[in-house]
C-alpha cells in the first residue's frame, strides 16, 4: 500500500480529480477477479465522476479521451496474478503488463499506448486475488474488500479540485 | 522432438493444439477443447420464446446478437409469430452491428499482425495508429448500433420474440446512417492493406463452405435455406440429414460432418457460396480480390471478413432510409402454442443453429450447432496439412507451431474462457 498511496500522492501534485479517469475491469462473478467493478463502483459514488466499468463499454471511452489532446490521468483497475500477498496492491506501467488478445476483449496495453499518444498517463493498479472461484452473485474476499477501501480512501484523501 | 507452445494467443477459449510428427508422417492432430459443458439446450426446455431470446445468448458475449436472433427466428416459426417489415430491418440492422463489431476486431486486432510481421496489434501502434484508431472506431460503431437497438451492446434485452421493447427514433438511425457512411472510405482503404497481403500456400485444399441462403438472391445474415458450395440448396429445418453432428473423446466441443466430410463456415463461407450477390463496392472489392485459391486455403476468411465490413457499411445506409418510413409496430403475439422451429443466421464466426420445440408454449427441446463447432473439424485437417508441408520443408517446431495458431486464428474460433495449448510432438 506504500507503494500506492507515494504512487498517488506523487499524481495529486500534476493531476486534479476531473483530470482522472478510472476504469474498472473485470468479473464481480469470480470472486477478487470483481476488485476492478467494484472499486471503480465505489470510486464513482465518492465523486469520481470519470469512474467506469468495464461494461460501460471502454472502447468509448478510450477513443473518447484518445481524441483530447491534453493531459489526464488514466487508471485501470484490475486483479493480476503477481507476487505478493493477496489483497496487496501494486502498480504497472505499460511495460509491466502483457498484450494477451482475445475476440472478446482488447488488450489493456493497446489502450495505454495510444493513450500515451494522446499525451495522457495511464497505469494498471492491480490486486493479488485471494480466490477467483466462480460464484453466483459477486462476492469478494476480506483482503481485497479491504484493499478496494484502502485505494478509494487514498484517492479520495489524494485528489480533489 | 517435443515442441509445446503453451498459449495460443488472440482466440477465444479454452483449448489446445497438439499436433504430434513422426518422422516425416503427421501421426496426429487435436484441437482440444477444454470449455466445460454449459448445458445451455437443457436449459431453455421449459422456457417460452422470451425467455429463450434473453437466455439462450447468454452462450456467447460477443455473439450474443446472433444468438438472440438465432433464438428469435426458432421460435417464431416453432410458433407461427407474425414479423412486420420494421421488425425485419430492425433485426437486420441490429445484427449488421454485431459483424461490425465482431469482424473490425478480428481483422484489424487479431488476424493483421500475424501477416504484418507484429507479435500483436500494441506493436502495429507504432507504424499504423491510423489504422488502429480507425479499427477502433469501427468497433464502437458496432457496439453503438447494438446498444441502440437491443438495449446494451452485450446481451441487450430490448429484442425479443414478438419484435422489440422499443424502437430507435428517427435521428438516432440517421446518426447510425451518417456515421456508416463516414467510415466507409476507411474501410476501403484497410481492405485494400488486408488484400495486398502474402497469403502463404502451404495449406492448400479445397474444402466444401456452407452458410445461410437469404431470401430473394440476396446477400445477407440469415435466411430460411443453407446452401452448400457443392451447389446444394436445403431447408434450414432439414439440417440434420445433412449435417451430422458427432462427439471425439478429447474434447468437449461437439463436431460435425457434411457427407461424412469437415466442412468451414463463416465469412469466407459466405462469401464463397454467395458473394456474387454483393452489390456496390463490396461486389467491387469481391470481384477485385476474388481468385482460385479461396476455395483452397482457410486465410482468405480475413479478407472476407474485411469484405463484408464493406458490406454492412454500405448497407445500413439502406436500412436506416426504409426503416424510418415504417411506423412502430405492436409486440407481435404467437399464432399458436405448438410446433418446431429452426432459426439459422449468420454469427460473425458462421452458420449458427437454434433448433426448438415447443408445446404449450414452452420449449420441449432444443438444439444449437455453433459455427466454431462446425469448424473444428476443417481446424484440425488445415492444420495437419500445414504440419505435412511444413515438416517436409524442415521448419522447425516454433516456427510450425506459429503457423499452426495463425491457422486457428484465421477461422475466428470462439471457444469462451481462457487457458490455451498448441503442442507440437515431434518424434
Amino acid at each position: 500500500m506504500k507503494d500506492v498511496r507515494g504512487f498517488l500522492k506523487e499524481k495529486s501534485l500534476r493531476f486534479k480529480k476531473s483530470e482522472i479517469t478510472i476504469i474498472g475491469l473485470g468479473n464481480i462473478y469470480r470472486s477478487d477477479d470483481g476488485f476492478g467493478i467494484e472499486a471503480a463502483q465505489r470510486l464513482k459514488k465518492a465523486g469520481f465522476a470519470g469512474s467506469y466499468s468495464e461494461t460501460d463499454c471502454i472502447d468509448e471511452i478510450i477513443l473518447e479521451l484518445c481524441n483530447k489532446k491534453i493531459p489526464g490521468l488514466i487508471i485501470f483497475l484490475d486483479s493480476s496474478d503477481f507476487e505478493g500477498r493477496p489483497g496487496e496492491l501494486k502498480i504497472f506501467s505499460k511495460e509491466d503488463i502483457d498484450d494477451e488478445t482475445g475476440s472478446h476483449k482488447i488488450p489493456v496495453k493497446l489502450y495505454m499506448k495510444l493513450l500515451g499518444k494522446s499525451g495522457k498517463q495511464s497505469y494498471l493498479i492491480a490486486v493479488k486475488p485471494e480466490t477467483l472461484e466462480n460464484k453466483f452473485e459477486p462476492s469478494m474476499s476480506v483482503s481485497v474488500d479491504k484493499a478496494i477501501t484502502d485505494l478509494v480512501s487514498n484517492l479520495c484523501n489524494q485528489f480533489d479540485d | 522432438m517435443k515442441v509445446t507452445v503453451n498459449h495460443l494467443a488472440r482466440v477465444e477459449g479454452d483449448g489446445g493444439i497438439v499436433v504430434e510428427i513422426e518422422g516425416d508422417k503427421v501421426k496426429n492432430v487435436e484441437v482440444t477443447i477444454f470449455e466445460g459443458p454449459r448445458l445451455i439446450e437443457s436449459l431453455a426446455v421449459g422456457k417460452s420464446p422470451e425467455e429463450n431470446a434473453s437466455f439462450t445468448p447468454r452462450i456467447c458475449a460477443i455473439c450474443s446478437v446472433s444468438h438472440k436472433n438465432a433464438s428469435i427466428r426458432a421460435s417464431e416459426r416453432a410458433l407461427s409469430y407474425p414479423e412486420p417489415e420494421k421488425t425485419y430491418l430492425t433485426r437486420e440492422l441490429m445484427h449488421t452491428g454485431e459483424i461490425i463489431e465482431s469482424n473490425s476486431l478480428h481483422v484489424f486486432a487479431l488476424a493483421l499482425p500475424d501477416f504484418l510481421g507484429y507479435p500483436s496489434v500494441v506493436a502495429m501502434v507504432d507504424k499504423y495508429e491510423d489504422v488502429v484508431l480507425k479499427a477502433l472506431e469501427l468497433k464502437k460503431f458496432g457496439n453503438k448500433i447494438m446498444k441502440l437497438l437491443n438495449g446494451k451492446f452485450i446481451h441487450g434485452e430490448n429484442a425479443t420474440a414478438g419484435g422489440f421493447g422499443k424502437y430507435p427514433e428517427e435521428q438516432e438511425l440517421l446518426e447510425i446512417k451518417e456515421e456508416a457512411e463516414g467510415l466507409l472510405p476507411f474501410m476501403l482503404s484497410a481492405a485494400d492493406i488486408v488484400g495486398g497481403l502474402e497469403i502463404p500456400d502451404y495449406l492448400e485444399e479445397e474444402t466444401v463452405f456452407v452458410c445461410c441462403n437469404p431470401a430473394d438472391n440476396k446477400f445477407g445474415f440469415w435466411g430460411d435455406e443453407l446452401i452448400f458450395s457443392d451447389g446444394s440448396v436445403i431447408p434450414s429445418s432439414d439440417y440434420k440429414e445433412y449435417i451430422l453432428e458427432k462427439t471425439v473423446p478429447y474434447s468437449f466441443a461437439k463436431r460435425s460432418l457434411y457427407k461424412n466430410k469437415p466442412f468451414t463456415v463463416g465469412a469466407l463461407a459466405r462469401l464463397i457460396c454467395i458473394g456474387d450477390r454483393l452489390t456496390g463496392k463490396a461486389s467491387e472489392y469481391y470481384k477485385k480480390y476474388r481468385n482460385d485459391r479461396w476455395t483452397k486455403n482457410p486465410f482468405y476468411n480475413n479478407l472476407a471478413q474485411a469484405i463484408e465490413l464493406i458490406y454492412a457499411l454500405e448497407k445500413i445506409p439502406g436500412l436506416v432510409e426504409k426503416t424510418i418510413e415504417l411506423e412502430d409496430p405492436l409486440r407481435q403475439l404467437p399464432g399458436r402454442t405448438e410446433g418446431r422451429g429452426v432459426g439459422t443466421v449468420e454469427a460473425p464466426r458462421g452458420l449458427l443453429v437454434h433448433d426448438y420445440n415447443y408445446k404449450d408454449g414452452l420449449c420441449t427441446d432444443a438444439n444449437i450447432i455453433t459455427p466454431t463447432a462446425m469448424n473444428l473439424d476443417d481446424i484440425e485437417r488445415y492444420i495437419g496439412l500445414a504440419a505435412r508441408n511444413l515438416n517436409k520443408q524442415g521448419k522447425d517446431p516454433d516456427y510450425m507451431a506459429f503457423e499452426f495458431e495463425k491457422i486457428a486464428r484465421a477461422y475466428d474460433p470462439c471457444i469462451s474462457c481462457a487457458t490455451h495449448l498448441v503442442k507440437v510432438i515431434k518424434k
